[in-house]
Order: structure tokens, then C-alpha cells, then sequence
């Protein structure tokens, strides 16, 4: 009986690496996967279950472990390598935008809503870019109670002077509100340009990320008229 | 305590922290420790995982590696590398959902989720302002009706994820199309229970074949 349910793993396997994985049906990839957490004799009655209740991968994916352990009988390792796949996709999309040049609003507010949406609290952050705009350095300055954390001067200058970058991002998130640009953070912008001004680095663009998604992003450079920055026409 | 004892403990404790706490609260090289647990039994996978992150320095590094590439790093072989490239081909399976959608899309989304659902499949959308979906999470119907686990475990996973806004699929695998009192029951739930905490039910949508009945439309419930 051990030597037939090895047989069967093998041909999966074979098919998975000579044909890919979109080759397989939908059980053979969770006999597949399963066949990593699972106790052998256990996996086909497992499967049965997992395709009856969700019908694909992706869906029992969509699950939280408690249910599957609970509704299709998998153990703990198994629910959690299936619940651990989309994390793991989406640290990989994460890993992406991080990877962009700064060279567009687009792309900032793409990369620094990368780096806070998902965050509970209020977050500062620094990014130091090269005179193409790729990314040297990010760096969390501080982060706080939700309602206001202090920006500060010294902090970002002191980060901007060793990463000796060629021009410099700030960055903030509401993490209960929408992006608009409170009195404070405008000031705070005002006053971080003019100390960056003294060391000759410029400031590329302060990004606000609030809470409603994508679109909830506001570029101080191109959005508010209160601040005047210094020219960058590589920056669009 | 013996070396193998000291494993399994630590092993239990990744396990445990990843359920209560998820994967954003690893290091990736943990994360990449705690999945090498998988095909690496014995050994501790620590430091397989920080020479890994070294040497392709993240995840998508490691997943647009070759097989060979992963295999060669010390203490990798032919089967944890083969390992890690099924877990990045599933990663980057295309089939992906819309990140956001208009309103009257949720019927559509919901019907074209559970296209191949042949059961009473529900599915729980955390939806931002603008209705991007920021989570989802499936579940049987009768699980979450009757047991008042699976209940609390929902309302830990969307206070978890900062969420206020939900919108619900109810997957009808036989029958009809026309809501049947499990549905209001686990709409009511959510409708009614879940605004004390501050979420709010959008609307609850019925998908049977290629039909959908949304209960804020038919005016089942005051949403």
C-alpha cells in the first residue's frame, strides 16, 4: 500500500517537473503540495475533502487554517503551508515595487504604498535615490500612536548625509485617515527642505498614504501648492 | 534537554507564531527557515535560510533562480530545491482576481469565484474605501453557523487586518438561486452582530450557476 501511494507522488512529481505545474489537475496539485506535510496513507481522504469543500488550490489558499484543519481533517503543518503561499505571494508583489526607480510620482507613491498601507500605525520613513532614482537606502525613522508622530529634522538630515544619495524621499501614512496634508505636515516639509538645502540634497517629494487604497496616495511635490520644491525635472 | 528536543521546541514555536501572528511578523529569513521545515527534517535550517537570502538576497530572487542555483547552496539538495520552486510556481499562478472593482461588480466577482465550487463555499471580502479588496477569506457555511469558534476566529482575522468595510459570497452548489434561511442567518450575523465592532456588511450576494441574487438589492436587509 506505502510502495502504491509513492508510485502515485513520483508520477505527479514527474509530470509537475517534465510538464509544469499549470499541467496538473487540481487534485494532483494538492496531492502534490500535501505530499510535503502530509502523512502518506492520509492524503487521498485529505484531498477528497479539500476538492469537495473548495475545489481548487486557490481557494483552500483563501482559508485560514483553523478550517481547514477543522473541515477537511489536514494537520496544522499542511493548513499552514497552503495559508502560507498567498502571504508569500504577496511579500513577493512587496519585493517588486521595491525594486522600482523613483523616477515618476507614479512609481513613489507605488513604492511607499508598498511599504505602508498595511501598517496600524503613523510611520515615518526616508529614502535616499541615486541620480537615476533607484533606491540606496529606506529607512523607518520613527513611528508612533496613530494620531501624530513628530517629524524630525535632524533624523532625516543625518540619514540623507550617509547615504550621500543624490536626492531624497520622505514619506508618512495616516494610518486612520485620508492622505490630505495636515498644517503640521506641511511645515514639517517646509522645514526638512530647507535643512536638506544646506547640505545641497534635494528634496524629491513627500508622499502621504492614507487608509482607502490605491488611490489614496498625495504627492506634496505635484498635489499642494503650499510648498515650493526645487526643480527636478527628471522627476515626473 | 537533547539537540533534537531544542528543534522540535523552536520548530513548535514558528509553527505557533506563524498561525497567531501571520507571516508579517517574520523576518523573511525566517520565513524561508520555517518553510525549508518542510523538506529539511532534521537540521537547522537557520542558517541554510540567511546563506539562501545571501546569495539571491529575497524571495523573488530565490523563486527566478534555476533549481541548480538553489541546490548548490550548502546544505540544499535536488528535492528542498525542487521544494522551493513548486511553492514559487504557485506564487506566480496568473490567475488573479481584480485589486479593485466598481460596486456592481461584486456579483460578478463572487460568480466568477466560484466557478468551480461545487459546494456551499462562502467567501468574505475585506474591502477598502474604494473598493479595493484588501483580504478574503473562504469558509464553509455551516461551519461558521454552528460553531462559535469558527466565528471568533473571523472577527480575530478581520480586526487583524484593520477592517471595516466586508462584503459576502454564499456559493449555492444545488438547489436554486432564491436565498434559503441559512443565508439570512449568516447574513443577519453579519450584518447585525459585526456593526458593534465597527464593520459593516456592503451586501451579501447568493451565486447559484450563472445567477446571483444581491439581498441589498432585493431589500432583504438595511445595509
Amino acid at each position: 500500500m506505502a510502495n502504491e501511494i509513492q508510485k502515485t507522488f513520483d508520477i505527479i512529481k514527474n509530470k509537475y517537473q517534465e510538464k509544469g505545474f499549470d499541467s496538473l489537475t487540481d487534485t494532483e496539485k494538492f496531492t502534490l503540495i500535501l505530499s510535503y506535510s502530509e502523512k502518506s496513507n492520509k492524503i487521498e481522504k485529505v484531498v477528497s475533502k479539500l476538492s469537495e469543500i473548495y475545489g481548487t488550490l486557490k481557494m483552500a489558499m483563501d482559508s485560514d487554517p483553523q478550517f481547514l484543519v477543522k473541515d477537511c481533517g489536514t494537520n496544522w503543518q499542511s493548513a499552514l503551508l497552503l495559508t502560507l503561499i498567498p502571504q508569500l505571494k504577496r511579500i513577493c508583489e512587496l519585493e517588486k515595487c521595491r525594486e522600482l526607480p523613483l523616477d515618476t510620482v507614479e512609481n513613489a507613491k507605488r513604492y511607499f504604498s508598498a511599504y505602508l498601507s498595511a501598517e496600524h500605525v503613523e510611520i515615518i520613513v526616508a529614502t535616499a535615490v541615486s541620480k537615476n532614482f533607484k533606491v540606496i537606502d529606506s529607512k523607518i525613522l520613527s513611528s508612533g500612536a496613530v494620531s501624530e508622530v513628530v517629524l524630525s529634522c535632524r533624523e532625516i538630515v543625518d540619514f540623507a548625509m550617509k547615504n550621500e544619495g543624490a536626492y531624497l524621499f520622505i514619506a508618512h501614512n495616516h494610518p486612520m485617515g485620508v492622505c490630505t496634508p495636515s498644517a503640521d505636515d506641511i511645515s514639517s516639509t517646509r522645514n526638512i527642505k530647507n535643512a536638506l538645502d544646506l547640505l545641497g540634497i534635494t528634496l524629491a517629494d513627500h508622499i502621504i498614504v492614507g487608509c482607502g487604497g490605491e488611490t489614496d496616495i498625495h504627492s506634496m511635490r505635484t498635489q499642494s501648492k503650499e510648498i515650493i520644491f526645487d526643480d527636478l525635472p527628471t522627476y515626473i | 534537554m537533547d539537540k533534537d528536543s531544542l528543534h522540535h521546541g523552536h520548530r513548535e514555536r514558528m509553527r505557533s507564531r506563524l498561525l497567531k501572528q501571520g507571516a508579517d511578523s517574520f523576518y523573511d529569513h525566517e520565513l524561508l527557515e520555517y518553510l525549508l521545515y518542510y523538506v529539511i527534517p532534521r537540521r537547522n535550517t537557520n542558517e541554510i535560510a540567511h546563506q539562501l537570502m545571501n546569495k539571491f538576497k529575497s524571495f523573488n530572487g530565490i523563486f527566478n533562480a534555476s533549481e541548480e542555483e538553489i541546490a548548490s547552496v550548502n546544505g540544499m539538495g535536488k528535492s528542498s530545491a525542487m521544494f522551493l520552486k513548486l511553492i514559487s510556481d504557485i506564487c506566480s499562478d496568473s490567475t488573479v482576481s481584480p485589486a479593485t472593482m466598481a460596486e456592481k461588480d461584486l456579483s460578478k466577482y463572487f460568480l466568477d469565484y466560484f466557478e468551480n465550487v461545487s459546494s456551499d463555499l462562502c467567501l468574505l471580502l475585506n474591502i477598502a474605501g474604494n473598493y479595493e479588496i484588501r483580504g478574503k477569506i473562504s469558509f464553509t457555511k455551516s461551519g461558521v453557523l454552528t460553531d462559535v469558534n469558527e466565528q471568533r476566529r473571523i472577527v480575530e482575522l478581520l480586526l487583524k487586518s484593520d477592517c471595516n468595510k466586508i462584503s459576502l459570497g454564499i456559493n449555492h452548489a444545488s438547489g436554486i438561486f432564491l436565498p434559503d434561511k441559512n443565508d439570512l442567518a449568516i447574513t443577519r450575523m453579519f450584518a447585525e452582530k459585526y456593526t458593534c465592532i465597527g464593520i459593516n456588511l456592503i451586501d451579501s450576494i447568493v451565486c447559484f450557476e450563472k445567477n446571483t441574487v444581491s439581498l441589498r438589492e432585493c431589500g432583504i436587509f438595511s445595509f
